[in-house]
């Protein structure tokens, strides 16, 4: 059977039919306007109107104009604001579609696109407070700058995309007016679904074809036909069948229910069951973008047959027809229903009296084995008159995210596709969580300080003379405590009877010394002081001539040494006189002191 | 994703700024995150410096000057006092083997704090 269009047989047609009719009435171009009108599917039980046309609510589109404004980049998205014209300069956040958008409770423009290159478009996600011109966050930039998604315009303009296009079953019809083929014919809707739909109805005729309510504005060239019609379906819930006789039927991708039982079969084990289609349950579904920093994919989960399973098994669809996230999740949705729908088929032979029935009908299956009775729908039917029986692949209907689905959705809704359940719209959230961690990390160590060792014998004061400053360490505490190498002279030893000089000193240290005040007498010598000295030892005298005479002495006093005699030649008396003001000197000790005084280091942690 | 690196300079200067006191004590007991003062035998106060955007060195020395005969220095304590209420908030303690703090010693105390 072919369809032959019906021409209207007056001009523009919008009387009100009386009647159902049986044929689709074909799609006339009335007029050279865009109508924009909310299109919807309702059943009256009593005339049988199925569609109902209403004029659009206010808050369907937005009002735009030909306005630009300049774009400025901010830290997380764009600030538009007038530019300014000689006489004005106006700072203030731009007025849209009847309200300024000044802050986060305003709605924002749809797109925003350069006024050089109108491709280049940006999605704003939000209006935020701004003290000059109106902010607009932008989502989904991830960090990239407007450079880094090619976005270059200074002056925009604001709007937002209209698609003027047929309805989908309209469509669908046009693609094949001229096209070679060698189907028996095309039609739309579902045939066999005419007087077994099970409803009773008060017009006359069936409730038979339907138009979607689902336009799309999209170019098909160079897309095959029937790969056009699929994405069709994919955007309307509808699907092409091919019936046994070679006709084409774009139909909604719903079963028709029926009364029927399915006949008996001759051979419990006949039956088999197995997996039809893959065992998808996550669906990423993309469809097209609407700016540059747009990301239309959205993730739909089948939680059931996770769970089932045990694990995610994902597929990406594509939607071309998808220019909005709800559009790409509506598709999604659809794609795993049809794939839920699927996922369990029961392969069932000889069955008798069921010549009747064909793909596409629901009806009752009672299972052999247990004799429960569930409705299954029909995927595959084969009849076979010399062995009066039929072989059938049935699908059953399990419940789960289908039967929340379709519970809150009815036949005609499914059909007329009508708005969105919020549930189809699962709410996906993302959170992201760091670690920031404050480490400490000690060292501690204890110092044995080597200058705590007192000087044992190198610690004297020159007899009678202050302190130089710079100091000489000789006090023995605080700063003067030292550490390390120490060279020191040391204290002559009284017990060694030794006279002779000391040997070659280092050079620190000092000797003992005093003045003479007095010329010597009679082997005594006065001097000023002979504290520290010992009271027997050498000495060293400068003579009169300035020369120092080597001599030693076998007493002192307070300020006299006595005994004073040369010591080269024992028992001589000094042939030069010493004058008052020579320098007395003890001779050098002959030994140092030696220590090795060390800090040592002890790691506690 | 970890908190940015800006923070992380900005956490390290608000430490830094904060550390003004090390404390020696002799309690002994083992260092947990809920621990309060110490049983203080000396304070000082330490030298801070950021070494870069994640890092802070604190150090400090207690000297010969330092000795106490009646207990062993068995703790560290960090905190950041405030000398006006005489608060403080403890920031860091760690327990120590027992050492004996005399005059013929000093401790060399450095503190490597991380932010990461």
């Amino acid at each position: 059977m072919s369809v032959v269009p019906v021409a209207p047989l007056s001009g523009r047609h919008d009387a009100t039919i009386g009647h159902v009719s049986s044929s689709i009435r074909a799609p006339v171009f009335v007029d050279n306007g865009v109508l924009h009108a909310k299109y919807t599917m309702i059943t009256n039980q009593i005339t049988g109107t199925t569609t109902n046309i209403s004029p659009p609510k206010r808050s369907d589109f937005q009002y735009v104009h030909d306005r630009t404004y300049r774009l400025l980049e901010t830290q997380d998205g764009v600030r538009l604001s007038h530019p300014h014209t000689p006489g004005t300069a106006y700072n203030g956040g731009i007025v849209f579609n009847g309200e300024k958008l000044s802050g986060s409770g305003n709605v924002p423009p749809m797109l925003i696109f350069g006024t050089e290159d109108t491709s280049s478009r940006l999605v704003p996600h939000s209006v935020s407070t701004s003290s000059v011109g109106s902010d607009l966050p932008l989502a989904n930039m991830q960090s990239r700058k407007l450079s880094d998604v090619e976005f270059g315009e200074k002056l925009v303009r604001i709007g937002q995309t209209v698609g003027v296009g047929f309805r989908t079953t309209d469509a669908v019809q046009r693609l094949l007016i001229g096209a070679m083929h060698s189907i028996n014919s095309f039609d739309v809707g579902l045939s066999y679904t005419g007087p077994r739909v099970g409803k009773h109805t008060l017009h006359k005729g069936a409730d038979i074809r339907k138009h979607s309510t689902r336009f799309i504005a999209h170019d098909f060239y160079g897309v095959g036909i029937l790969q056009a019609m699929k994405f069709f379906g994919r955007y309307d819930d509808h699907t092409l069948y091919m019936d046994r006789f070679g006709n084409l039927k774009y139909a909604p991708s719903v079963f028709a229910i029926t009364n029927r039982k399915l006949g008996d079969a001759t051979g419990v084990g006949e039956i088999q069951n197995k997996p039809l289609l893959g065992v998808i349950n996550q669906i990423v579904s993309e469809g097209l973008t609407r700016g540059l920093n747009d990301d239309n994919r959205t993730i739909m989960d089948d939680l059931e047959m996770q769970k089932k399973i045990g694990s995610i098994k994902t597929t990406t669809i594509y939607n071309p027809l998808s220019r909005t996230p709800t559009a790409s999740r509506r598709g999604g949705a659809i794609a795993l229903r049809a794939n839920k729908k699927a996922q369990q088929v029961i392969q069932s032979k000889n069955h008798i009296n069921s010549w009747d029935l064909d793909p596409g009908d629901v009806v009752k299956y009672e299972a052999p084995s247990s004799g429960i009775m569930k409705t299954v729908a029909l995927l595959k039917a084969s009849h076979s008159l010399r062995k009066q029986s039929s072989d059938f692949i049935l699908m059953s209907n399990d419940p789960g995210i289908e039967s929340i689905i379709t519970m809150t959705q009815h036949k005609t809704e499914l059909e007329s596709g009508g708005e969105d359940i919020s549930f189809l719209n699962p709410i996906i959230e993302m959170s992201n969580t760091g670690i920031s961690n404050i480490f400490i990390t000690p060292r501690i160590s204890t110092f044995r300080i080597g200058a705590t060792q007192p000087r044992r014998l190198s610690n004297m004061q020159p007899p009678g003379v202050p302190l130089p400053s710079p100091f000489k360490p000789d006090d023995n505490s605080g700063v003067n405590r030292h550490a390390g190498f120490i060279i020191g002279h040391r204290e002559n030893n009284s017990l060694i009877a030794a006279t002779a000089s000391a040997r070659g000193a280092i050079g620190v240290g000092h000797s003992y010394r005093t003045t003479a005040t007095i010329p010597i007498a009679a082997g005594v010598l006065t001097v000023v002081s002979t504290e520290r000295f010992p009271t027997s030892g050498t000495l060293f005298v400068e003579d009169i001539t300035g020369q120092s005479i080597h001599c030693k002495y076998t007493g002192k006093g307070a300020t006299t040494f006595t005994g004073v005699e040369a010591v080269a030649a024992p028992g001589v008396p000094l042939v030069r006189p010493i004058v008052a003001g020579a320098n007395v000197i003890y001779a050098r000790p002959r030994s140092h002191e030696m220590t090795m005084s060390r800090g040592q280091r002890e790691v506690v942690m | 994703m970890p908190v940015l690196n800006h923070a992380k300079r900005f956490l390290v200067e608000q430490l830094a700024g904060k550390i003004n006191q090390m404390v020696i004590g002799s309690d002994g007991t083992q260092a947990t995150a809920d621990d309060g003062g110490a049983r203080t035998l000396a304070k000082i106060t330490p030298t801070v410096r950021v070494l870069d955007d994640q890092t802070i060195l604190v150090e400090g020395r207690f000297g010969t000057s330092y000795s106490f005969d009646s207990a062993d220095v068995q703790e560290i304590l960090l905190q950041h006092y405030d000398s006006t209420t005489g608060a403080f908030i403890p920031i860091y303690r760690t327990d120590i083997r027992a050492v004996t703090k005399s005059a013929q010693n000093e401790m060399r105390i450095t503190l490597l704090i991380e932010v990461n």
